[in-house]
């Protein structure tokens, strides 16, 4: 990974060595200046061995987190790049037609060019030191039968390269490393790679039939090579393929004198010749300006791609792991709470002595350093197996087309190291200045602090801040149009304020409450109303981090200053269980007494359910949609093919074939440009989108089941503007992804569409241009419907065969959709279909088969997710194992006063028990309604109702009831042990205890 | 944290120039407002000490006496009246100058002994005076010399919870006296003894006074105190209603 967040990771590296270094700096400067206070400090960290554990366990969380993330990213990118290293081989440029975006342009399946381009790039490679070889070769997808084994492949590579230049890169190599002769192979004889050897059964001397256009060839396995891009695998997770010299692949294919793309191997190996790519690629286009060719330089883009994968995976997971982060930081404050309330009377005393307020920071720092050097170091550690952890998750997911090599490097470890012991560091020099304030008379006699009636004069100061602070965020959010800002700012306002009465003498209660309430009030306007009271603006994947942390944040001080409601509940309960009221009662006013702790340890587990609410409920609305049983659009069988070997009457082929056609009900031709092969605006745009376009005939028309949302008046029925596109080449139809110009994420495929007037399911006609970025031909259309997402197979903008044809003459591909009949086996008419038209390199699909496994990959990475954001479950389950590990030894007088005046042993544990559960309740409680209505908020907001439309809120009750469950079940057993502890508490000690 | 609030002009000012007066309050207010009922602890206290002095506060529980004892010390703030320790007024002090004041000018003994565990019976009574600044070497030796005055010197490298109460709150009074403060206040210092060793910590601080002509004000419910003392100033209802004798004017 090179850069997290577009931060380059050189450079966070070096700002956080030296923040860390800084922190160091300034705590050896106390050591040295003061060694008391580093002797105090130091020795604090051993006298509580468990709580110690704890304290370490909840510090290293962040450093988990970070590890976790970088070194996912890291082995995403390590496993991507091997594989390009391995495909690519020696490989550094390749030389195609020119057109389209150089980021995505390569070299397309029957698209040629004459071989004597070849010349040009060979007179270069004779001036330029840092080329090694110049191969030309020809490549066609064929399909391929082993007649041995009876296995087929309808789409095989086959590459043909010029045998005498691929020599200059140390030629072709078996499986076993030994050299082939490609030159010196027998007229018929091929070089099969390793993949299609293994998918077809092949060995050497198997004889293979080719199919070519409307021939058949035999050829003769010679040998069996390693996959890479000269044996036919041209992309990662791609089809593999054969090899065979050029001149019998002109010959074979009917294109003498043609080639498909000439590969250029730069100085230097596999990955040596990367570092000549930029140079090499500019000389070569030098040479080509003024030419319809241009070379691209595959290897780098590739590992630049891989580069971008593994940072896109980091920072999707540390965006997803800041919900534990912020839980983290709480617990921090929540551990030195409870530190400064254990160290009271030491601290009345230090301070009595005459020891600074800086000085108590100072003993406090130091302390949290020395937790912090260890917990992070911990946490780096399991970061980095919780990555591999991930790395073999991901590696059953998509180990199929990617495989997943578990990697981590120094640096990234070094950076969560750092970063987590600075962020560890700044959260404990805040919390040390917060515990530092004490009553010194109280402290030293280890009285509650005094109540005052009004709060003090830095509370005027800090709302009078957070006014100033919050108006500018409202300004600079409206005047950016970022609604990060503007959110963040209305937020802060009645906080701000209720801190500034506060000082004014207003009752906590009703001040806190109201200005709680609003701020939730504020998060849970439909957006739809926000925008109209304060217009729309921009927001992104941040806002569900800013929403979670202000929601749960208000929503705690509401539960906490209004939790006295759990009396009448317990009045309530004491009538159904009279013996165990005692208990309750005890139970009830503890987390009562204590707002601040309660508080802490309720917004920690709340901000961890909230996010995994939010993550579940949208998750699961978006599966019911796309995955519903229109996701087909009514067809069953998706048969996709090449445009090579054309099939001229599908239902005359499978009949040709043997196969019985009584089950097929309909028949419908789609004609496919991919998201790279075709672009798309709208007219006045300066910028073109990369956009998929498919050309549709009338049966595929007449016979999909592919509802609209919106529709052009004019129209009877949906039937009728399918019918209408697929006849008149002036006019299309869109997916609803094209109508969502707000939202979370982007990416190289999106195409918006602005200003489409709709009245309920109508709307007006729209213009559009498409345009075909090899000869940059465009074709204006009128767009009049738009497909429900329901119908989630269909992706782009569909047109009419003929529109399709005069922009787009030879497709990337062709499917054949066919709908049977009801009881029909649509498995086994699809593998029928397969083996019958192996000769055109059909590849038959269940379209509902095809639904469920993406389904399950989505369903599998959802899981991952969620698992790592569970993962600050720990965090609240370590601030419930503090809090109660800590109440046993504040309240041991308490409890053998309650034993004295007949509490039972039972009754104790129980309310230590019910203690923790009532707060982990109040804590989930919190979380699941914030997310769920945060979700339905999102879910039916006007960003996303323009394209999903969505009828109802789904709410996945069984995995939202797991989060619940886990939680409090994790949190009893937490709890488990302190109660055991204070139930059997000796009385006559108890009682003695100070 | 409450506000310190400056005396009212009205409120009449210690004579500064009095003779050898190490503490002098006048007017002295204190009301602990909960937010429900103002509890008045301190309601117009005028007390004179001497340097020297060896002075025992006295009277029931509730009475005021440690909110006295704060109120001088500077530990707490008071509501109205002046109060000069060794001539300086502690209310115009900010919080590190009284601090520092503390380090250099006071000493405190607590009921509860109040050491720091993890710091060694050297290391406690060390540590105001490296609070105060005084060498790390230097505050060491004066350390040892402090607990050989108590009688502790061989249990210089034991922690609090290895010495028995007594020797405990010997500790906290070597602690007390090592940076030779000017005023050693005690809080029920012999209130968490038993008779033996109370009598041996009442020795001891009487000897100290004695020897090193510090000020002594102690609040305390022991008789045998209050007898040990120079005066005894009994309080009732956060008033002194004895302040023991009349100072010569």
């Amino acid at each position: 990974m090179n850069e997290v967040f577009g931060i380059p990771m050189s450079s966070l590296a070096t700002v956080l060595a030296v923040a860390f270094f800084f922190c160091l700096a300034i705590s050896g400067a106390i050591w040295v200046r003061r060694p008391i206070l580093a002797r105090i400090g130091m020795r604090n960290i051993p006298r509580r061995r468990v709580q110690t554990a704890l304290v370490i366990v909840g510090l290293m969380l962040s450093t988990l987190i970070f590890a976790a993330a970088l070194t996912t990213g890291t082995t995403l990118n390590r496993s991507i790049t091997s594989e390009v290293y391995r495909l690519s081989g020696d490989v550094d440029e390749l030389v195609v037609p020119s057109g389209g975006e150089s980021e995505f342009a390569g070299p397309s399946p029957g698209v040629t060019f004459p071989e004597d381009v070849t010349a040009t790039i060979r007179q270069v490679a004779a001036e330029e030191p840092l080329i090694d070889a110049v191969i030309p070769a020809l490549w066609q997808p064929v399909p391929a039968l082993n007649p041995r084994t009876g296995l087929s492949e309808p789409v095989v590579n086959l590459i043909g390269l010029d045998a005498t230049a691929i020599e200059s890169i140390g030629g072709l190599r078996d499986v076993d490393g030994q050299p082939i002769d490609l030159a010196g192979l027998p007229q018929d004889g091929v070089v099969l790679g390793e993949s299609t050897a293994q998918q077809l059964d092949a060995q050497v001397g198997d004889r293979l039939t080719l199919y070519v256009e409307s021939t058949t060839v035999d050829v003769n396995v010679a040998a069996i090579a390693p996959d890479w891009v000269l044996t036919g695998t041209l992309s990662t997770g791609g089809e593999s393929g054969l090899a065979m010299p050029l001149v019998r692949a002109q010959e074979l294919l009917g294109r003498p004198g043609e080639v498909s793309f000439i590969a250029v191997s730069n100085r230097g190996d596999a990955r040596g010749g990367l570092q000549h790519s930029e140079e090499v690629t500019a000389r070569l286009n030098q040479a080509l300006e003024g030419t319809p060719y241009r070379a691209i330089p595959v290897k780098q883009r590739s590992v630049e791609q891989a580069e971008q994968a593994g940072e896109s995976f980091a920072s999707f997971f540390l965006i997803f792991g800041l919900f534990s982060v912020a839980a983290g930081l709480l617990l921090i404050f929540l551990i030195f709470a409870l530190l400064a309330a254990e160290r009271k009377p030491e601290m009345g005393t230090l301070r009595a002595l005459g020891m600074k307020r800086r000085h108590l920071v100072a003993v406090f720092l130091l302390e949290g350093l020395g937790y912090n050097l260890i917990a992070a170091l911990v946490g780096a550690v399991l970061g980095a197996l919780v990555a591999f952890g991930i790395a073999g998750i991901m590696a059953q997911l998509i180990g199929e087309f990617l495989a997943i090599e578990p990697a981590w490097r120094p640096r990234d470890l070094v950076v969560a190291y750092t970063l987590g012991v600075v962020v560890t560091f700044l959260t404990v020099a805040v919390a040390a200045w917060r515990v530092s304030r004490l009553n010194i008379v109280s402290a030293v006699r280890d009285l509650p602090e005094p109540s005052l009636p009004r709060a003090g004069r830095r509370w005027l100061v800090f709302g009078v801040l957070g006014l100033l602070l919050g108006g500018l965020m409202l300004w600079g959010g409206k005047t950016a149009d970022q609604l990060f800002l503007f959110a963040f700012g209305m937020s802060l306002l009645p906080l701000s304020l209720a801190a500034i009465l506060r000082r004014f003498g207003v009752p906590p209660r009703p001040l806190y409450s109201l200005a709680s309430a609003l701020v939730l009030a504020y998060w849970l306007l439909p957006d739809s109303l926000h925008n109209r009271l304060f217009g729309r603006m921009e927001g992104d994947i941040e806002m569900f981090f800013l929403s979670g942390v202000m929601m749960v944040a208000a929503s705690t001080v509401l539960i906490v200053w209004n939790a006295d409601v759990l009396t009448l509940l317990v009045g309530a309960f004491g009538r159904s269980f009279r013996s165990w009221l005692p208990a309750v009662k005890i139970a009830v006013a503890y987390p009562l007494a204590s707002r601040g702790r309660t508080g802490l340890t309720i917004a920690m587990f709340s901000l961890i359910i909230f996010s995994l609410v939010v993550m579940s409920t949208i998750n699961a609305n978006f599966m019911a949609l796309f995955a519903s049983d229109r996701a087909g659009a009514g067809w069953e069988i998706a048969a996709s093919k090449p445009p090579t070997n054309p099939i001229p009457d599908f239902r005359q082929a499978l009949a040709d074939a043997g196969i019985d056609t009584g089950g097929i009900t309909a028949v419908g031709r789609v004609l496919q440009m991919g998201p790279f092969q075709a672009q798309a605006r709208q007219p006045g745009d300066s910028e073109w989108s990369n956009y998929p376009v498919s050309g549709i005939d009338r049966a595929f028309a007449q016979a999909s089941d592919a509802p609209l949302q919106l529709r052009a008046s004019g129209y009877d029925s949906d039937r009728a503007v399918w019918e209408a596109v697929s006849e008149d080449p002036t006019l299309a139809i869109v997916d609803a992804n094209t109508l969502q110009s707000g939202g979370f994420g982007g990416g190289p495929v999106r195409f918006t569409i602005e200003g489409v007037e709709r009245q309920g399911s109508t709307m007006q006609p729209v213009q559009i241009e498409i345009r075909s970025p090899l000869d940059n031909r465009v074709r204006q259309l009128t767009v009049i419907g738009v497909i429900d997402p329901q119908a989630s197979m269909l992706f782009g903008i569909y047109v009419s065969e003929r529109a399709f044809q005069e922009l787009f003459p030879e497709p990337a591909s062709i499917t054949y959709y066919i709908d049977v009949a009801p009881g029909a086996d649509a498995q086994a008419l699809s593998r029928q279909i397969e083996a019958g038209l192996i000769p055109y390199g059909v590849q038959g699909t269940v379209i509902a088969d095809e639904i469920a496994e993406q389904s399950s990959i989505a369903r599998g990475f959802i899981r991952l997710i969620q698992g790592f954001m569970a993962l600050g479950l720990v965090v609240g389950i370590a601030a419930l194992g503090v809090v109660s590990f800590r109440a046993v030894v504040e309240r041991r007088h308490q409890i053998g006063t309650l034993r004295a005046i007949g509490y039972r042993q039972s009754m104790v544990a129980a309310s230590f028990l019910l203690e923790s559960t009532i707060v982990t309740a109040l804590g989930v409680l919190s979380g699941l309604v914030l997310g769920l209505l945060l979700s339905r908020l999102v879910l039916f907001s006007e960003d996303f109702n323009e394209s999903f439309q969505f009828e109802s809120l789904i709410i996945p009750w069984g995995q939202i009831a797991f989060f619940a469950g886990l939680a409090l079940a994790v949190a009893l057993l937490m709890a488990y042990v302190p109660a055991r502890q204070a139930s059997r508490v000796s009385i006559v000690e108890a009682l003695r205890y100070e | 944290m409450e506000t310190v609030r400056e005396p009212s002009s009205s409120a009449s000012t210690p004579d500064a120039t009095a003779v050898d007066l190490i503490i002098q309050a006048v007017g002295v207010e204190k009301t602990y407002d909960t937010g429900k009922i103002p509890v008045p602890a301190l309601r117009g206290i005028d007390l004179q000490v001497r340097r020297g002095e060896m002075v025992a506060v006295m009277g029931p529980s509730g009475s005021g006496k440690t909110t006295l004892l704060n109120c001088l010390s500077g530990l707490d703030t008071v509501d109205a009246g002046t109060i000069l320790i060794a001539g300086r007024e502690l209310a115009r002090l900010s919080d590190n100058e009284r601090s520092e004041f503390r380090s250099r000018h006071m000493g405190f003994i607590f009921q509860l002994f109040n050491l720091i565990p993890v710091l060694t019976a050297v290391e406690n009574v060390e540590l105001p005076l490296l609070i105060a600044g005084v060498k790390p070497a230097e505050a060491r030796r004066r350390a040892i010399e402090a607990l050989e005055q108590v009688g502790l010197a061989r249990w210089a490298g034991h922690k609090p919870a290895e010495l028995s109460g007594g020797q405990q709150q010997r500790v906290a009074i070597a602690r007390a006296l090592a940076n030779q403060p000017e005023i050693v206040w005690a809080d029920e210092p012999t209130g968490n003894l038993d008779t033996q060793n109370a009598e041996e910590v009442l020795a001891l601080m009487r000897e100290l006074n004695r020897r090193n002509r510090q000020t002594f004000v102690i609040v305390t419910h022991d008789p045998r105190i209050g007898a040990a003392c120079d005066r005894v100033i009994r309080m009732q209802d956060g008033l002194i209603v004895d302040d023991g004798h009349a100072l010569a004017e």
